[in-house]
């Protein structure tokens, strides 16, 4: 029940979230008796009745945290049936159709429902989602989550094809969003949908013909589409992590690296420019001194290693305390100085397209866009 | 709320993508865009609607504003030769005559077409890329639409960013999905962005749960974007504004009442009492009122929320006898009283569903303080346009251990021209959206063993 109410403690039926780690949680359907196994042992599920959210639970072999389900994580865990729409779309669809709650909205196809939800979420419990979907067994494992979910009263879900036989309602619907693989075909029907005082439509296609042909035919004359928009959105997660930057040796001692590295003093260096702002005594970063090779041997087998800060300045300010809680590398040996700095940079892989999404607002008998 | 557009409520102008939000008041004039109107015209027409401006009065087009396709065009540019400007025979001075002489925006275009030399020598293309260009500039056609989260958003993008702290649409977008907010939400938002947040939040609300806005300074200033919304009053009754500076007393577990009277003695000593010989005993709200009226206060926000203090339109202040100016004012900062005790006491039983910060101060310290009341497993969201802060904060959140699935994310938007044959990124766009920390807080292990 947890999408729709929310107590502090786990209660019998809820959905929850086992919370592992970024990349690792599942949704749990709390139920007396059962157990569930995870990397980390076994979930006793009759010991997860009234279990606080938001704090640790301990299995066998270690601990997760056990979470209120929301859409959005949701979206990270639900089981794929389809591709299916992540955050940063799930957001701009929801503010670009003017969504809020009591708005009345048409979804197709329903796939694996994280985008339902998200709906779902804004338009209770005033509003209410058509969603169809033509794929059988889709659609009913869509109406069976949404009823565990505790959904069921805001949404329908309808087994249809949506070109050939159109949305189950006429002029009712506030806002329109299709995620089919011909949503030209869809247009029209999706018109009928939407109420004649006007509403927002949405399409979303990974591919640039689709959206062609979409756009092509919102902007038909006599279609009541106008202010036809393309957009897309690459959402990307970013690392914070240490860099260690090694200074190559250009031959000069260490009080003259000292003076080089630290802009002042006389004014005159310009050794390495970018580790100040202009006109700014203090580093960006820091520099520190590679301990001693004797050291090095030592700390090789340390899980924190010690680096001994070389002391630039009275005015630098010591960042983090030096613990090893951000991802990055202990300073690379090879040189005697290195730069370090905070920095934060993109995954390997990430995503580079998720779809293209149309956006236009239905006007019938208004004239097109000035 | 009803449709069609209506006096004494706000709209938004559109004309060639500018975009400005305007209260129609009856009679008053409205200039936007080198155009100046009345508005009484459009009252009655639904939203959507277009008008031509005459004789400063609006008159409703009804014509579909794309030309017919010209007859005569060329196959490519071969033949086209640059003139620098002079394959137009019509002068400035002859379209200003034209203008005097009454021509209408439809005409002046179809001359500019006839007496261009090159116009018959362009591409389809190009000709329609000429006609868009000189229609823009000489036709008077302007359009109004209804206020929603997503026109006002973009209104402040385009036109005033650095009032919103350059956040861009899909950076607001994200704020609002990713804590979750919803009918019946408590949301703890400190934002510098005009308002434009608190709106887009009340909307989600829609009449049910709570705002506390925690603002900088005494008083808040950042409501002026709210009131684009045209939002029943009964949504404001859940907007409670409380100073950020009461943070600390509220955290260290001091009460209401002695925060209160504290600050009233060290801001208040050099005003005049309130001479209210209205009913109000209340000490506390006395006090109240000597704070708020020490306080140098951000007009337009004062007279928005003097509006709906009032619970209706606001009359003309002149009209007002000063008796009757001081029972609003009396009126108003005991309503500002309430506001700021249901906010305390709100935060006070920690237990907030959501956290939005989105100003211009470094994130840190605010969201560090405003994580207490927030409630275990729920979300929070901060956006800041510089990433360094937010790295800053993101370690901080780490090591502590009171939030996971902490996400630092940034957003590529890219817009498209999409049309048959000519599809492409537009050629310009924003550039930077800023950054946004995501997570969810969590009993940290310590405290929870503790326990």
């Amino acid at each position: 029940m947890s999408f729709n109410v929310c107590g502090k403690s786990v209660k019998e039926n809820d959905v929850i979230i086992v919370f592992m780690g970024h990349d690792s949680m599942f949704p749990l359907s709390v139920k007396e008796g059962e157990i569930t196994q995870t990397k980390y042992g076994a979930i006793k599920h009759n010991s997860l009745l009234g279990h606080g959210y938001g704090t640790k639970f301990s299995c066998t072999k270690g601990w997760v945290y056990i979470l209120q389900a929301t859409p959005e994580l949701w979206t990270l865990c639900l089981p794929h049936r389809t591709q299916i729409l992540y955050t940063a779309d799930i957001a701009m669809i929801t503010l670009q159709l003017d969504l809020k709650p009591g708005s009345v909205v048409c979804e197709s196809g329903t796939g694996s429902g994280s985008l339902s939800h998200a709906i779902l979420r804004t338009v209770a419990p005033m509003g209410h989602l058509h969603t169809v979907e033509f794929n059988e067994g889709r659609c009913n494992k869509a109406t069976a989550e949404f009823g565990e979910h505790g959904l069921s009263q805001y949404v329908t879900v309808y087994h249809r094809d949506v070109i050939n036989e159109g949305f189950p309602v006429e002029n009712a619907a506030d806002a329109v969003f299709l995620d089919i693989p011909r949503p030209d075909e869809a247009v029209k029907v999706a018109a009928k949908a939407l109420k004649t005082t006007g509403g927002r439509f949405c399409s979303f296609s990974p591919c640039i013909e689709q959206t062609q042909r979409t756009c092509a035919t919102l902007r038909k004359p006599g279609s009541g589409f106008c202010e036809v928009e393309t957009l897309e959105l690459v959402r990307r997660s970013h690392n914070v992590k240490r860099v260690y930057i090694p200074i190559a040796d250009i031959g000069i001692g260490d009080s003259e690296v000292r003076t080089a590295l630290i802009k002042g003093e006389n004014n005159t260096s310009s050794v390495l420019p970018c580790a100040y702002e202009a006109g700014d005594d203090m580093p960006v970063g820091e520099i520190i001194i590679r301990t001693t090779p004797e050291n090095k041997d030592g700390l090789s087998s340390s899980k924190n290693p010690k680096r001994a800060k070389f002391d630039m300045s009275s005015s630098q300010i010591s960042q983090g305390g030096g613990k090893s809680y951000e991802k990055g590398k202990t300073p690379p040996a090879a040189t005697k100085y290195a730069f370090s700095t905070r920095t934060c940079i993109l995954p390997k892989e990430i995503y580079g397209h998720t779809g293209y999404l149309t956006f236009a607002t239905y006007r019938p008998g208004l004239s097109h866009k000035v | 709320m009803e449709d069609g557009i209506a006096l004494n409520k706000t709209v938004i102008l559109q004309r060639n993508n500018v975009l400005k939000a305007v209260k129609l008041i009856p009679e008053k004039v409205i200039v936007f865009e080198r155009m100046r109107f009345k508005p009484e015209n459009a009252v009655g027409l639904p939203f959507g609607s277009v008008f031509e401006v005459k004789n400063g009065d609006l008159n409703p087009v009804n014509s579909s504003l794309s030309l017919e396709e010209m007859e005569t065009a060329g196959e490519d540019n071969r033949n086209l030769v640059d003139t620098h400007g002079k394959s137009q025979t019509l002068n400035r001075e002859d379209l200003i005559q034209m203008k005097e002489d009454g021509a209408t925006g439809k005409e002046i275009v179809q001359s500019l077409v006839e007496n261009s030399s090159s116009f018959a020598g362009k591409t389809v293309f190009s000709q329609k890329k000429y006609l868009k260009k000189k229609q823009k500039k000489h036709l008077a056609y302007l359009q109004l639409l209804k206020p929603t989260s997503r026109l006002i958003c973009k209104l402040y993008q385009e036109r005033e960013p650095a009032k919103i702290c350059h956040m861009r649409i899909d950076s607001m977008s994200q704020l609002l999905t990713s804590t979750n907010v919803r009918h019946g939400s408590k949301v703890a938002v400190f934002e510098t962005c005009s308002g434009l947040l608190l709106g887009m939040v009340l909307e989600r609300l829609a009449g049910k749960g709570s705002i506390v806005n925690l603002h900088p300074g005494e008083t808040p200033v950042n409501l002026f974007a709210v009131s684009h919304f045209n939002f029943p009053d009964e949504y404001w009754d859940n907007l409670h504004s409380l100073p950020l500076h009461k943070l600390a007393p509220l955290l260290a577990g001091n009460s209401f009442q002695s925060t209160f009277d504290e600050s009233n003695k060290t801001t208040c000593e050099s005003e005049v009492p309130l001479e209210s010989n209205d009913s109000s005993t209340d000490i506390a709200n006395e006090n109240n009122s000597k704070h708020e009226i020490a306080i140098p206060v951000d007009i337009k926000a004062v007279e928005n929320l003097n509006e709906k203090a009032c619970n209706g339109p606001l009359k003309r202040k002149l009209s007002l006898s000063d008796k009757e100016k001081t029972a609003i004012r009396v009126e108003r900062q005991k309503k500002r009283f309430n506001h700021q005790k249901a906010a305390w006491e709100l935060l006070e039983s920690r237990n907030m569903d959501a956290l939005i910060v989105a100003s211009r101060f470094h994130p840190t310290p605010i969201v560090l303080s405003l994580l207490e009341v927030l409630a275990v497993s729920k979300p929070f969201a901060i956006y800041f346009e510089y990433k360094e802060a937010l790295m800053e904060l993101f370690v901080r959140l780490s090591v502590s251990g009171a939030a996971i699935n902490l996400q630092l994310t940034d957003t590529f938007m890219r817009q498209y021209q999409v049309l048959p044959e000519r599809t492409h990124p537009h050629v310009m766009m924003r550039g930077h959206g800023g950054y946004l920390l995501t997570g969810i807080k969590v009993r940290p292990f310590s405290a929870q063993q503790e326990k």
